[in-house]
């Protein structure tokens, strides 16, 4: 079946299997597009953005992605949000581990989008949905707040 | 890998192993795992032969069929018989992993079923270890004693929920073995490696990848995966790559051991301890992997730090069914604690005591003393109990919900929200107890090259890089050099030093001061040779060991760090639903390296403790944990957990830094407990105490 979709805002045309997971496309087309792994094979750092909504890309056929926007965590560290997200972790000195940080980034980035002032009150019911055993919760917070200020800054000069 | 800093840490992540071995032609492996708890291996009816396939059984391994762990060992690969359900039997491999999927479907395994035995609180079943201590005359004492109180307290098991499960990459080139996975003790990976496959130990290289938060479920399982990929990477002559599901991993790899705590404590007119008598019997499961030290650990921490000369201690572990259990934070002593001051806050209840003043009047001090042997200030006991209550406010909230508990006549009668508020105080023994692994020379090299460069070999494994972290930040200024000139060698058993296992806060508490030695000796050289200079030091307990203070003295570990907290907590009389309304936790670890870092380890391990402590549950139902408690296995909502009062001291100045990983495992369950006792009137003695428990014990 031939597939379209947008790869990181590029056009990708494949004449593949439908029922073929994503993350497996993704690793076959060249091994580094997503950030996963052997090692971890049925779980990796697989979260994207589907049309911006996060999802793991292990659990979704490749036919449910035509037309879409896909988003990888390669792509989106390339973006000026993740610089923001990277710098605000980095001034709150929130390191999320090497397996969660690829959603962390992304909800952060989401949460952001959707409220780009958010308060400290607030946060740790945005950030339930997030639960790991390597995350300090508080420095979550504040990490995704800095991380707020400085898109605002880079938004309004 | 770079972190924070400019340091460079030469870890290696997934993606680059990624690029490491994509180039390489590997099989896939799966292990095939008993059904039953207990039973002798009948027949294996195997597919017909497929060429692609390859099976391995016990009787196939070249070398030794054992994963040893300090004294204990376990078989790689049941051999005749099955000592519980998902224990090893045999290996698979195949080419193409669907195939080996269906090959796997196909093998059938009969057995000849024996009768299992899952509990250990009354069993008769064979015993790991059993050991007593006793001091004093405890049964004079009974006697005498004004009142005798009795309390039986159990904690359930806790699964590290790792964000990564086992999985080993072995790459075969010309018989030597290149390991590529996360472990906590890469050169136990390489020994159990090699003498499964016979294999010299040069000829086997283990790199450990970066671990994420991994509470010491990284410590010994990997090691049997591992020698699992590396017999089969031995007799296909090929690479391997096996891989545990998160299914696989969560069922059947080691969780917190569970225990089971009688005390008796005999007590005068004002509820003073004079004697205790306390059973400890923790389930050992189907092997006994580190339950000496577990054993050890429980029975030394088990009287706490308390002012009691009468003592008899018994500890047991017993063998069950169950899949063997394995260290985790807190290892023992989090389960001791949790008995011990949940009782002891039951003590000052019933001596109407305040428990802040029953603390006061019963724990040892750590009293610093002049040089005439005088007292110079409250003990460290006491600054840590005094700074603690009058922050939280505890004795005047202990009195006031006292009184609304005394004054109803049953829970949830009156209208005002049933609160409680429980304090509870404990110790964490950094290392090894008594000289068991700190025994054998472990190392950690410093290297100053002629451009000023500092390089450190070890084989330090943190949770998140976390120690390097810490590092990173330190050696520039005990160097005086550029961040940027620090660098640490790869974690590979061929580039670096075996630093010992990376646990019970050893890299903190006995690794950072070898570190610093390193530092203070190549400082020293640096005015007399030039560069470059190297040193290499190695373990020795008496650099770090307090035997001076004769409170600790008697305590069989390297050096301890304390710690206490307060937790107040509402409990909803209609849904039985715990709201934690306030945590104040202080901690005692020596001199902090970094501020930063220490209230990270704090604040998580609040939220796991807690998730220990309310939450967690792993319902063992005929030796296996049920898959709806597997899909049903979550942690703590952060929503439903305040902010924490974390504060750091250090009463004795002493120079040198403690672990306080496990500090909040052994303080914070306790203080829970107890809150939720005087909140809803209910002596709770288990844990996990969730709404289903309150309303159990309620009717």
């Amino acid at each position: 079946m031939r597939i379209s979709f947008f790869l990181d805002g590029e056009e990708i045309t494949a004449n593949t299997d439908p029922k073929l997971l994503l993350s497996e496309f993704l690793q076959t087309r060249s091994g580094e597009d997503i950030e996963s792994s052997r090692i971890h094979d049925d779980y990796s750092n697989c979260t994207l953005l589907v049309d911006g909504v996060l999802l793991p890309a292990d659990f979704i056929p490749l036919f449910t992605v035509i037309g879409k926007q896909i988003t990888t965590i390669e792509g989106f560290s390339r973006t000026d949000e993740f610089a923001d997200i990277r710098r605000g972790f980095d001034r709150a000195r929130f390191y999320p581990c090497i397996h969660c940080r690829t959603g962390k980034y992304f909800l952060t980035h989401i949460l952001i989008e959707e409220n780009p002032n958010p308060r400290k009150s607030k946060m740790s019911e945005l950030i339930s949905s997030s639960r790991c055993r390597c995350t300090n919760y508080s420095r979550y917070a504040d990490g995704i707040i800095f991380a707020a200020q400085y898109r605002r800054k880079r938004h309004n000069g | 890998m770079t972190g924070n800093g400019e340091a460079t840490y030469a870890t290696l992540s997934p993606e680059a192993l990624h690029t490491v071995i994509a180039s390489e032609d590997f099989l896939y492996a799966k292990t095939i795992r008993s059904t039953i708890p207990l039973g002798t291996i009948r027949r294996i009816d195997l597919p017909e032969q497929q060429e692609d396939i390859t099976f391995l059984k016990a009787d196939d391994i070249p070398g030794k069929n054992e994963l040893a762990v300090l004294e204990d060992t376990m078989p790689l690969l049941a051999d005749e018989e099955v000592h519980y359900t998902g224990e090893p039997i045999a290996l698979c491999s195949g080419k193409n992993k669907e195939e080996l999927k269906a090959y796997l479907s196909q093998i059938t395994i009969q057995y000849d079923k024996d009768t299992p035995v899952f509990q250990y609180e009354g069993s008769s079943a064979e015993v790991y270890h059993c050991k007593e201590i006793k001091t004093g005359k405890p049964e004079t004492v009974f006697k005498k004693a004004y009142q005798v109180l009795e309390g039986e307290y159990r904690c359930g098991s806790q699964a590290h929920l790792y964000s990564e499960p086992n999985s080993v990459h072995v790459v075969n080139k010309d018989g030597a073995l290149n390991i590529y996975l996360i472990t906590q003790w890469p050169f136990h990976v390489r020994r159990t490696a090699a003498a499964a496959t016979g294999i010299p130990l040069e000829r086997i290289r283990v790199t450990a990848l970066d671990a994420g938060m991994h509470l010491d479920g990284k410590l010994i399982f990997p090691s049997l995966a591992a020698a699992h990929a590396a017999l089969l990477a031995v007799k296909t002559a090929s690479s391997i790559y096996l891989e545990y599901s998160w299914e696989e991993d969560f069922l059947y790899t080691g969780k917190r051991f569970p225990a089971y705590f009688h005390h008796r404590s005999a007590l005068d007119k004002a509820g003073n301890l004079l004697a205790m008598e306390i059973e400890i019997r923790a389930n050992g499961g189907a092997y006994p992997l580190m339950c000496g030290e577990l054993a050890q650990r429980m029975l030394s921490a088990a009287a706490g730090f308390y002012r009691c000369k009468n003592l008899i201690i018994r500890s047991k572990i017993i063998k069950s069914n169950l899949p063997p259990f394995s260290p985790f934070k807190g290892f023992g002593l989090s389960q001791v604690f949790f008995a011990l001051e949940t009782h002891t806050a039951r003590i000052a209840e019933i001596a109407q005591t305040d428990p802040k003043e029953w603390k006061i009047a019963n724990l040892k001090g750590r009293t610093k003393k002049s040089k005439k042997g005088e007292e110079t200030a409250p003990s460290g006991t006491e600054q840590i109990i005094q700074l603690l209550t009058s922050r939280s406010d505890f004795s005047r909230k202990h009195a006031a919900y006292e009184l609304q508990k005394t004054r109803r006549s049953r829970f949830g009668e009156d209208m005002l929200p049933p609160r409680g508020i429980g304090l509870s105080f404990c110790f964490q023994g950094n290392g090894f107890s008594g000289g068991r692994e700190e025994e054998k020379t472990h190392s950690l090299r410093l290297r100053m090259d002629t451009k000023g460069r500092a390089d450190v070999q070890s084989a330090a494994i943190s949770e998140n890089n976390s120690i390097y972290r810490l590092w990173a930040g330190m050696l520039p200024k005990l160097l005086n050099i550029d961040e940027k000139a620090v660098r640490f060698s790869p974690l590979d058993t061929a580039e670096t030093l075996d630093s010992g296992p990376s646990v019970f806060s050893r890299n903190i508490s006995l690794l950072t001061p070898l570190l610093e030695h390193c530092c203070t000796s190549i400082k020293k050289q640096r005015f007399r040779k030039p560069l470059p200079i190297e040193v290499k030091r190695n373990i020795r307990i008496s650099r770090v060991q307090d035997k001076k203070n004769e409170d600790v003295a008697n305590l069989p570990f390297p050096s301890l760090s304390w710690g206490a907290s307060v937790i107040e907590v509402e409990v909803n009389p209609v849904t039985f639903q715990i709201k934690i309304r306030g945590i104040w936790v202080v901690v005692d670890g020596g001199r902090i390296l970094d501020a930063v870092t220490a209230e990270d380890e704090i604040q998580k391990g609040i939220y796991q403790a807690l998730g220990w402590a309310g939450l967690e549950q792993l319902p063992y139902r005929r030796g296996e944990i049920p898959y709806a408690s597997y899909l049903a296995y979550s942690l703590p909502d952060p929503e439903h957990i305040p902010q924490p009062w974390i504060q750091f001291v250090n009463p004795e100045d002493r120079s040198g830094s403690g672990g306080i990983g496990d500090i909040c495992f052994s303080c914070i369950p306790a203080a829970y407990i107890s809150a939720i006792s005087q909140a809803t009137g209910i002596y709770i003695d288990r844990l996990p105490c969730t709404p289903e428990t309150i309303y159990n014990y309620s009717r």
